[in-house]
């Protein structure tokens, strides 16, 4: 009961959280920027722009959508992104409106790796193609101008399932640019890689990447083509081949439409009947959430099992007689204790297994599993380390041999005082899964960002996956209770 | 059926300094023998248990098992294990399995017994050491002398040809360390072959048919136990089995400190329980050191009590002398006399240091 309780307080705290200041910020032109709070995206060109100012209070994002949540807060005044951002469907639900754009405008493109000319010239061709014929215009006018976009209207583009994928990434989670729709991405961008894929004959493989990271991304060979609204700069120049450009965009800034924030007030049960139905049941949004926990479990589950093979390992080099063994369990539980995670994880993905061509999901698993080994290690040996050794003693003296004394007598018991512990390991391990996002698995935690991406919502995704992550918890600790007592029959 | 020879051990101190704990240990051990070994603490009788079934392997000599060499390297010690059945001072029970378990784990696995038969023999066992009806419980909730009888009924269940008993009742309550030494009697009383580190003198001498008595890392003295106990050989023995405590002194000369040695003796006095003494230790020593024996220097000077036979001592030795310091010098007669009226006995003896005169108050 008493976690139930706990339960409520988290969602009155997230209603709390809800009410937002209600004055319009008062933007109308560049000359009142100033003073201001304002958001935008970390690594973007507006960062670039914004950062020197020392007449504003910059915040950096790592996405569209979450700065947009910031705005609808009221934690900053003003977003400044890319005019074609937000849909006029999108403005609708994320509560914002647009306060003026710049005048200026910034060629945007798709990126390719240098060496990799050839693609970026057939895109070219492509790209002239799809001019001359007009469908350039009408992409645009589809995603741009419509009142809304209804998955049931989406255009549709002839897919080829066999040869070589072409990898195309992305850091867009909104519409119009590039979205999850019914689990499926759509969006002007990804109908454009797509018409791109069905121009070269080749099935097109979607990933989704943080902004900041994409170019590393590019030149690592993660994926063969990058878009997301990247304008086309000298600096970027250097490290990557654009392609020709496919628009031109304004960079704009949005507030809070204070107006139709509180003309959508509701009765309390029907705005929760509400946000229940947006959040998760228009387009199969709880699709995305589920994909996501398939992977939450699988990452989880396969780093328990490798983490705890390799912690066997290290406990038996902890406990060996060689100083050598036992001085490098000692090293490796010192790397593993002082880096974080995260940073473990990005070196493992942009670094140390940056060629191997393994996938995301797999580069998490060995991160994890090498986190988990030294966590895990030292709870076998602090299990066996705890029985007595007069139990080994006994078990040598009735007559049974050293490794059957070990499995026979001080296994068992080191399981029991052990269990707990690692019970404990494998849920901080399930917690720290959430971390995945960065280097583009889509988890459980990534989905509901996804979902909030598309309906503006904060609370019901994160409420989803605070409950999600509350009973995978509770179901490991009661399967891990089950083994052992299955072993002990 | 064991025969050791020449066994030693020796354990290297993390400072790189060696302590030898075994210097030179031979014995035989023939079947139906209950063996006793006792002497004073930290002498190696534990640890010349534990060689004996290779928990604590020794570092030199041989012990010869049904003829095999078990220093071997290839020798199989698990198989000889199973032969040599030990109960521990600690219990060592497996706290993770019941009591019936505990006894019938290691026959089930390791003899491949039918677990019902197992079960059923484990139960007669258990019988045999008073526990059946706790067959069913967990260790924990057991009493330490009820753990070592389990003990005993595990060690059993083996069917070994000899049980090591490494001072099976130190670490019980004294109210239980009967309930254990019954079970111990009981297994003499049926031929089992037993060796046994032990405290407990009164039961050594009861039970076995052998005692070694181990002093400085070997086998000081080894006999029946009439011999032992009643006829030692070796004054270390006899020290040890009387129960003797000794306090001793040197006075060199003068600057000797006469009324701390006193006091010393009053409090070596209170603690082994002879208040009733204290009056006439004072008196004695007064005596002979101021008087008697004024003029004899260096005096060496023993206070001894034995628990065993309650006899309590005071011998003066003047070393270098041969014959009586009362013939070298008229003894005065008062003082002799006081003397006298204090103590049972006055005892002169020459000895290889030098004359002795002992008193028994």
């Amino acid at each position: 009961m008493t976690k139930l309780k706990y339960l409520l307080i988290l969602a009155v705290l997230a209603l709390s959280a809800c009410a937002g200041r209600q004055e319009e910020v008062a933007i109308h032109g560049e000359a009142d920027v100033a003073g201001h709070r304002i958001g935008t995206i970390a690594g973007s060109c507006y960062d670039i722009q914004l950062s020197p100012r020392k007449d504003i209070k910059l915040s950096l994002f790592s996405t569209v959508s979450d700065c947009a949540e910031a705005v609808k807060a009221g934690k900053v005044d003003a977003l400044l992104i890319d005019e074609v951002v937000f849909s006029k469907a999108s403005l609708k639900q994320t509560g914002l409106k647009k306060a003026f754009r710049q005048d200026e405008s910034f060629p945007t493109a798709f990126a390719f790796r240098k060496e990799d000319s050839a693609l970026a010239d057939s895109f070219n061709q492509f790209l002239h193609e799809l001019k001359e014929s007009g469908t350039l215009d009408q992409m645009m006018e589809y995603w741009f101008e419509s009142e809304e976009l209804r998955p049931e209207d989406f255009p549709q583009v002839e897919e080829y399932t066999t040869g070589e994928p072409l990898r195309y990434a992305n850091c867009e989670t909104i519409a119009p640019i590039a979205f999850l729709a019914g689990g499926k991405w759509n969006g002007f961008e990804i109908e454009l890689a797509r018409r791109f894929a069905a121009f070269l004959k080749r099935p097109l493989q979607i990933d989704l990447f943080e902004f900041s990271s994409m170019i590393v991304g590019l030149q690592l060979g993660k994926t063969d083509m990058i878009g997301g609204s990247i304008f086309i700069t000298e600096e970027r120049q250097q490290q990557v081949t654009f392609g020709d450009p496919y628009y031109n965009v304004h960079p704009a800034y949005f507030i809070k439409d204070v107006q139709a924030v509180r003309a959508k007030k509701e009765p309390l049960h029907v705005s929760v009947v509400n946000a229940v139905r947006q959040n998760f049941i228009v387009e199969n949004r709880w699709r995305m959430i589920t994909d996501g926990l398939a992977t939450t479990l699988l990452i989880t589950f396969w780093s328990i099992i490798l983490g705890s093979l390799l912690g066997i390992l290290l406990c038996m080099m902890a406990l060996s007689r060689r100083k050598g063994l036992r001085s490098f369990v000692g090293l490796y539980d010192g790397f593993m204790h002082g880096i974080p995670m995260l940073v473990l994880l990005l070196i493992m993905f942009y670094v140390v297994l940056a060629r191997t061509g393994w996938d995301a999901r797999t580069i998490a698993i060995v991160a994890f599993a090498l986190n988990f080994a030294s966590a895990a290690g030292g709870v076998f040996k602090t299990s066996v380390e705890s029985v007595p050794h007069g139990q080994t003693e006994a078990g040598l003296a009735l007559g049974f041999t050293k490794m059957r004394t070990f499995l026979n007598i001080v296994l068992p018991q080191a399981v029991r005082k052990g269990l707990p512990l690692y019970k404990s390991e494998c849920i901080s391990l399930l917690k720290g899964t959430s971390i995945v996002g960065y280097i583009a698995v889509i988890d459980v935690t990534r989905a509901s960002d996804l979902v909030r991406s598309r309906t503006f919502d904060a609370f019901m995704p994160l409420l989803a996956v605070t409950i999600i992550y509350f009973v995978l918890a509770w179901l490991i600790g009661l399967l891990l209770n089950f083994i052992t007592l299955k072993a002990r029959r | 059926m064991i025969t050791v020879n020449h066994l030693s051990k020796s354990f290297r101190n993390p400072d790189g300094s060696v302590i030898t704990v075994l210097k030179d240990v031979n014995c035989t051990i023939e079947p139906g023998e209950v063996i006793s070994i006792i002497g004073p603490s930290g002498t190696g009788k534990s640890t010349f248990l534990r060689a004996l079934n290779m928990l604590e392997p020794p570092t030199g000599g041989e012990i010869l098992f049904e003829g095999k060499n078990i220093l071997d390297k290839r020798y199989r010690l698990d198989l000889m294990r199973r032969k040599m059945g030990m109960v521990f001072q600690n219990f060592n029970l497996f706290e993770h399995m019941t009591v019936l378990d505990n006894v019938t784990y290691a026959p089930v696995r390791l003899l491949k017994a039918d677990p019902a038969k197992a079960r059923e023999e484990g139960l007669e066992l258990l019988r045999t050491v008073g526990l059946v009806e706790k067959a069913n419980v967990y260790p924990s909730q057991l009493s330490g002398g009820q753990k070592q009888r389990v003990a005993i009924a595990r060690a059993l269940a083996m069917k070994p040809e000899v049980i090591l008993f490494d001072e099976p009742t130190s670490a019980l309550d004294p109210t239980m360390v009967g309930e254990v030494l019954s079970v111990m009697r009981q297994l003499a009383r049926q031929k089992m072959t037993m060796i046994i580190v032990t405290h407990e003198m009164k039961f050594a001498r009861d039970v076995s048919t052998r005692i070694f008595f181990m002093n400085e890392g070997i086998i000081f003295e080894d006999g029946t136990p009439d011999q032992i106990f009643n006829h030692p050989i070796h004054s270390a023995t006899r020290a040890f089995v009387m129960r003797i405590n000794k306090l001793p002194f040197d006075m060199e000369d003068d600057g000797f400190d006469y009324p701390g040695m006193l006091s010393q003796m009053n409090q070596f006095c209170i603690k082994y329980s002879i208040p009733e003494k204290m009056k006439a230790v004072s008196y004695v020593t007064d005596e002979m050191v101021q008087v008697l024996l004024k003029n004899f220097r260096p005096l060496h000077i023993v206070l001894s009590h034995s628990d065993m036979t309650g006899e309590t001592a005071l011998a003066f030795m003047i070393k270098g002398l041969d014959k009586s310091p009362f013939e070298v010098e008229e003894p005065d007669p008062i003082s002799f006399s006081m003397i006298q009226g204090h103590s049972q006995e006055i005892i002169q003896e020459p000895t290889s240091l030098g004359f002795r005169v002992k008193v028994i108050l």
